[in-house]
C-alpha cells in the first residue's frame, strides 16, 4: 500500500459521515428508565482464549503439518555443563521406529547427588498438532545413577511416535534441567540415517510458540532434505513470512513462484494424490496469491479428499462466509452440524466457525453442542467456554457448574499437563493463577444471577492470592457497597501499596477511607499492603539463570556485556522493534517507565532487532526516546532469554537472575519494588 | 462507613464529565441527559460501525444509557470517562453481534445519506461502503483501530483476541479496502 493511498484513506476516515444523536433516542432511554428497566453493562473484557498470537493462521499453514525435526542441531549431545545444566546423550542418536535407545545423562551439580532422576517426554505422532497446547507429557524413563556418576536408562519409543522432546528432573519435580529451555529432542530416522519427514514436521510443530527461530531453521532443513515435497516449500514460505517478514520475500518470491509452477506441472497430471499434497498445493498457491492455481487445487482437494483437514476447513469457512452474506445463521448452523456428523473433529476452524455460528443463532442447545465439539479439539479452553456460558442467562448455571468442576480439577496434581520446562512449584503457581481467573468468572456469574453475597464470597477467594490491582479495586467497591468496610479497606491498602497507583490513587484512597480510620491506621494498612505485595509477587516470581556473558552491540559498534550493564543492580530488560506495531504503541509508555526506573537506580537495557545505526538514532530522537538501546547482533540475548516476539520485558534481580517475565508494562513498577 | 467513591483525578476538560458522573451516581438523571448530549453522537457512530447496523447502534446506545445510572457507581477508571464510555459501548456492540440479537441489517452506506450534503469527496462514500462490506471480524478491528483510535492491545482485550490477531485482521482489512477502493499497491 503506497503512502498516497494511505493518506487518502486517513483523509477519508476523517470525513466519514456522522449520524447525530436524536431527542427521540433520549426519550426512549427515559421511557425505559421510567419503566424501571435495568441493564447490566459489560464492565469487563471477555477473556482472551488461550492461544498464541497467530495460532489459527499457523494452524491453517501447518494444518497439514505432520511433523518436523531438528536435523541441523541433531545430535545435540554436547552441552554446557554447569550448575543447572547437564549433558544428555541418546545411543543411537538416529533411532529407527520402535528402536531401543540407551540414555546417558551427566548431571549438573544441583542434581548430581540424587540416586534417581526422571526423564520426562512429550511424544508426537505424525498427526500431532502445532504448538503444545493440547499435547501431554509423560514419564519416559527413570534414570539410575551408575558407579561412574552417569545416570542411565533404556527407553523404547512407542511405534506411533516420530518425535520426542525431553527434560530431566529430580524425583519431586522441583528441579528441572530443560537444556536451557531448548529441551532435548529425538527424531525417528529412516534406513538411510535421515530424519523422517514426519519427524521433522513434528519438531517444527513442537518448536512453535517456544522457539520460532529454530522452527524456521528447521523448515529450511526440511526443504534441503526433502526438496521434492511441496509441503517443505509451503511451510518454508510460511516461516519466511513470519520470521523474516514480508520485505524479505522480495528476494525469494520469484523462486517460490517458479517452484509452484513446477510442482503444478508435475502434480496436476496425476490422477491420484495424497490429501496432504493436495492441501499443500492449495496452501502454496494461496500463499503466493496465485488465484488460478488456488482455485484449481481447492477444487481438486474438495473433490478428491473432502474429509481431509484442509478441505473441511474450506467447507466450514464457505458456510460461514455464506451466512455472513445471506444472514441465514440457522441454515448455516444446520449445515455445520451436518459437516460435523460427516467428518467429526477434522479441523480447528470447523469448531471455530460452528461455535461462533451457534452463538450467533443464540439457541442454547446449539451453543452447548458446539461448545462440546469445540472442546474436543481445544480442551484447554474449557474455562473460557464455561465463562462464556455464564454470560447466557439460560446457560449460566451450566457455566458455573463447569467452572466449579475445573476448579476441582486444578486442585489435583496432574503432571501430564505440566510443560517439560516447568517445575511442580511453577505449575502450582500457574494453576493458582487459572483458579483465580475461574473464581472471578464464578463470582461475577453469581453476582449477575442475583446471589450477591455468594458472588462476593467467591471474589474474596479470588483476591486472597495473586496481584491484580483492578480486581482488588472492584471487589473493594462491592464490599464497600455491601457494608464490609474492613474488607474494603484491606483491599484498598493493597491497591495503595502498588507503585503504579502513585500519583493518582493513594491520595484519593486515603481521602476516601479517612472517614472511618485515622491516618496512622491507614498508614498501617498501606504498610501491610506493601508486605503483602512483596509476598504475593515473589510467590509468582521465577528463577532462571542466564548465560554468563551475553554480548550486545552498543552504538558505534562497540561490544557491551549484559552483566556489565547490570552491575549488580536490579535490571529491566526490554526487547522491542520499531517494525512491530505493539512495540511502537508501547514506546511512549516504555520511555516514561524507564525514566522512572533509572531514577530509582534500576539498570535499564533495551534491545532491538536491528543494528544500532544513524537511522535508528534519528528514530529515537524523533520519538523523544532517551533510554539506552543495544542491538542483539549475535542473537545471544534472544537465545539467553528464550525470547521471541516483541515487545517482551524481563526483570533481573541483583544477581542477574530472571525473576519476572511479562508483557505488561504496568506490572513492572511493583515487581521492581519487591526486588529492591 | 466511608463512601467508596471513584478516585479519579478531576481536572481540565474532564472536570465536566467528572461532575456529571458524580451527580449521576447520586441519582440525578439530568446529569444523564447532559452526558447523553456530550457523548451520544460519537457513541452512536462507533456502535453503528461496529455492529454494521444503525438500528442496532441505537439499541446499543439505549442500553448503555439505561444501564449507566447503576454502572457509573462502579466507574473508577483512571482514564477519561469518555474513553470508558467508548469501551463499554464497544463491549455492548460486540456482545450484540456475538449473541445474534441484532434486529435487522441496515447497510452503512445508507445510514449517513441524509448528511451527505455537508460531506466531501467521493472517496468517502467508497470508504463507507467498503467498510460496510468488510467481514465482521475485519471491520471491527479496522473501525476500532483506524477510525476510533484504539490500540491493538485494547482491541485484543475488547474483542477477546490476541494483539497479534488484531494486527493480522487490520492488515487483511487494509488489503480488502485497497481492493474495494482501488489505488495503491
Amino acid at each position: 500500500m503506497n503512502d498516497s493511498w494511505m493518506r487518502d484513506l486517513k483523509t477519508a476516515i476523517t470525513r466519514l459521515p456522522v449520524v447525530p444523536e436524536s431527542p427521540e433516542l433520549l426519550r426512549r432511554i427515559h421511557a425505559r428508565l421510567a419503566a424501571d428497566e435495568h441493564v447490566i453493562l459489560p464492565l469487563a473484557d471477555p477473556p482472551v482464549p488461550v492461544r498464541p498470537v497467530w495460532r489459527i493462521a499457523a494452524a491453517i499453514g501447518l494444518l497439514l503439518a505432520t511433523g518436523t525435526g531438528l536435523w541441523f542441531v541433531w545430535p545435540t549431545a554436547t552441552l554446557t555443563a554447569g550448575d543447572i545444566q547437564g549433558e544428555l546423550r541418546f545411543t543411537p542418536a538416529t533411532p529407527r521406529v520402535g528402536q531401543m535407545v540407551e540414555v546417558a545423562y551427566r548431571a549438573p551439580t544441583i542434581l548430581a547427588g540424587r540416586n534417581r532422576l526422571v526423564l520426562r517426554a512429550r511424544y508426537r505422532t505424525p498427526r500431532g498438532e502445532a504448538y503444545q497446547w493440547n499435547t501431554q507429557q509423560t514419564i519416559a524413563a527413570e534414570l539410575m545413577r551408575a558407579p561412574n556418576g552417569l545416570f542411565r536408562a533404556s527407553l523404547r519409543l512407542p511405534d506411533s511416535v516420530v518425535y520426542a522432546a525431553f527434560a530431566i528432573e529430580d524425583a519431586d519435580g522441583r528441579i528441572v534441567d530443560s537444556n536451557a529451555r531448548r529441551l532435548w529432542e529425538l527424531l525417528v530416522h529412516d534406513r538411510d540415517g535421515r530424519p523422517t519427514f514426519d519427524a521433522l514436521k513434528q519438531s517444527e510443530n513442537d518448536l512453535m510458540g517456544r522457539n520460532w527461530e529454530q522452527g524456521y531453521e528447521t523448515a529450511r532443513q526440511v526443504a534441503a532434505l526433502y526438496p521434492d515435497r511441496v509441503g517443505s516449500w509451503s511451510d518454508l514460505l510460511f516461516y519466511e513470512k513470519l520470521v523474516l517478514g514480508e520485505s524479505h520475500l522480495d528476494s525469494t518470491l520469484a523462486a517460490h513462484k517458479a517452484r509452484l509452477k513446477a510442482f503444478h506441472a508435475r502434480l496436476a497430471p496425476r490422477a491420484s494424490l495424497t490429501s496432504d499434497d493436495l492441501g499443500w498445493m492449495l496452501w502454496y498457491a494461496r500463499s503466493l496469491r496465485d488465484s488460478t492455481l488456488e482455485q484449481y487445487w481447492r477444487d481438486r482437494l474438495e473433490r478428491e479428499a473432502p474429509a481431509s483437514p484442509l478441505a473441511v476447513q474450506e467447507r466450514a469457512i464457505a458456510i460461514g462466509t455464506r451466512a455472513w452474506n445471506d444472514k441465514d445463521s440457522v441454515r448455516a448452523l444446520a449445515d455445520l452440524d451436518r459437516l460435523w456428523e460427516e467428518v467429526g473433529p477434522a479441523h480447528g476452524n470447523l469448531v471455530n466457525v460452528g461455535w461462533s455460528m451457534a452463538q450467533r443463532v443464540g439457541d442454547s442447545t446449539g451453543v452447548v453442542r458446539w461448545a462440546d465439539h469445540y472442546l474436543v479439539m481445544n480442551p484447554r479452553d474449557s474455562s473460557w467456554i464455561a465463562t462464556v456460558f455464564t454470560r447466557y442467562p439460560a446457560l449460566r448455571e451450566e457455566g458455573m457448574l463447569r467452572l466449579r468442576r475445573q476448579l476441582q480439577a486444578l486442585q489435583t496434581r496432574n503432571d501430564s499437563r505440566r510443560a517439560l520446562e516447568r517445575t511442580v512449584d511453577e505449575q502450582r503457581a500457574v494453576d493458582a493463577g487459572k483458579a483465580r481467573q475461574i473464581l472471578v468468572a464464578l463470582g461475577d456469574a453469581l453476582v449477575a444471577s442475583g446471589r450477591t453475597n455468594a458472588g462476593l464470597d467467591t471474589l474474596r477467594l479470588a483476591v486472597q492470592e495473586g496481584w491484580d490491582v483492578p480486581l482488588f479495586r472492584r471487589v473493594a467497591e462491592i464490599e464497600g457497597s455491601t457494608g464490609d468496610t474492613a474488607g474494603a479497606l484491606r483491599l484498598l491498602g493493597l491497591v495503595a501499596a502498588d507503585p503504579a497507583t502513585e500519583g493518582w490513587g493513594r491520595d484519593s484512597l486515603r481521602r476516601l477511607t479517612g472517614a472511618s480510620i485515622d491516618s496512622a491506621a491507614w498508614a498501617r494498612l498501606v504498610r501491610d499492603g506493601h508486605g503483602e505485595m512483596r509476598r504475593r509477587l515473589l510467590d509468582m516470581a521465577v528463577r532462571r539463570g542466564l548465560p554468563p556473558a551475553v554480548r550486545l552491540e552498543a552504538a558505534g559498534g562497540s561490544t557491551a556485556r549484559l552483566d556489565s550493564l547490570s552491575r549488580d543492580r536490579v535490571t529491566f530488560v526490554a526487547f522491542w522493534s520499531r517494525h512491530c506495531g505493539p512495540s511502537l504503541e508501547e514506546l511512549p509508555a516504555l520511555e516514561r517507565l524507564t525514566k522512572r526506573l533509572r531514577q530509582q537506580g534500576v539498570a535499564v537495557v533495551t534491545i532491538t532487532d536491528e543494528r544500532v545505526s544513524d537511522d535508528l538514532s534519528r528514530f529515537m530522537t524523533d520519538q523523544k526516546l532517551t533510554f539506552p538501546v543495544y542491538a542483539d547482533t549475535w542473537r545471544e540475548a534472544s537465545r539467553g532469554f528464550s525470547q521471541w516476539g516483541t515487545p517482551s520485558y524481563f526483570i533481573l534481580d541483583a544477581d542477574g537472575v530472571v525473576r519476572f517475565e511479562y508483557r505488561e508494562l504496568n506490572r513492572i513498577p511493583a515487581e521492581v519494588a519487591v526486588l529492591q | 462507613m466511608p463512601v467508596l467513591e471513584p478516585s479519579i483525578p478531576i481536572k481540565n476538560e474532564r472536570s465536566d464529565d467528572a461532575a456529571l458522573v458524580e451527580r449521576l451516581s447520586s441519582g440525578d438523571l439530568e446529569a444523564l441527559d447532559a452526558l447523553f448530549h456530550r457523548h451520544a453522537t460519537a457513541l452512536l457512530n462507533l456502535a453503528r460501525r461496529v455492529t454494521g447496523s444503525a438500528v442496532d447502534a441505537e439499541d446499543v446506545v439505549q442500553d448503555l444509557f439505561v444501564g449507566l445510572p447503576v454502572a457509573v457507581r462502579r466507574y473508577s477508571e483512571r482514564g477519561s470517562f469518555g474513553a470508558w464510555l467508548r469501551t463499554v459501548t464497544v463491549r455492548l456492540a460486540l456482545d450484540r453481534v456475538r449473541r445474534g440479537t441484532r434486529r435487522r441489517e441496515v447497510a452503512l452506506d445508507h445510514a449517513g445519506e441524509q448528511h451527505a450534503a455537508s460531506e466531501t469527496p467521493e472517496v468517502r462514500w467508497d470508504l463507507e461502503r467498503a467498510i460496510a462490506a468488510l467481514p465482521h471480524d475485519l471491520r471491527v478491528v479496522f473501525v476500532l483501530k483506524d477510525v476510533e483510535g484504539f490500540s491493538h492491545a485494547e482491541i485484543g482485550r475488547l474483542v477477546g483476541i490476541r494483539t497479534g490477531t488484531s494486527e493480522v485482521r487490520l492488515h487483511r482489512a487494509m488489503r480488502a479496502l485497497r481492493r474495494a477502493l482501488g489505488g495503491g499497491t
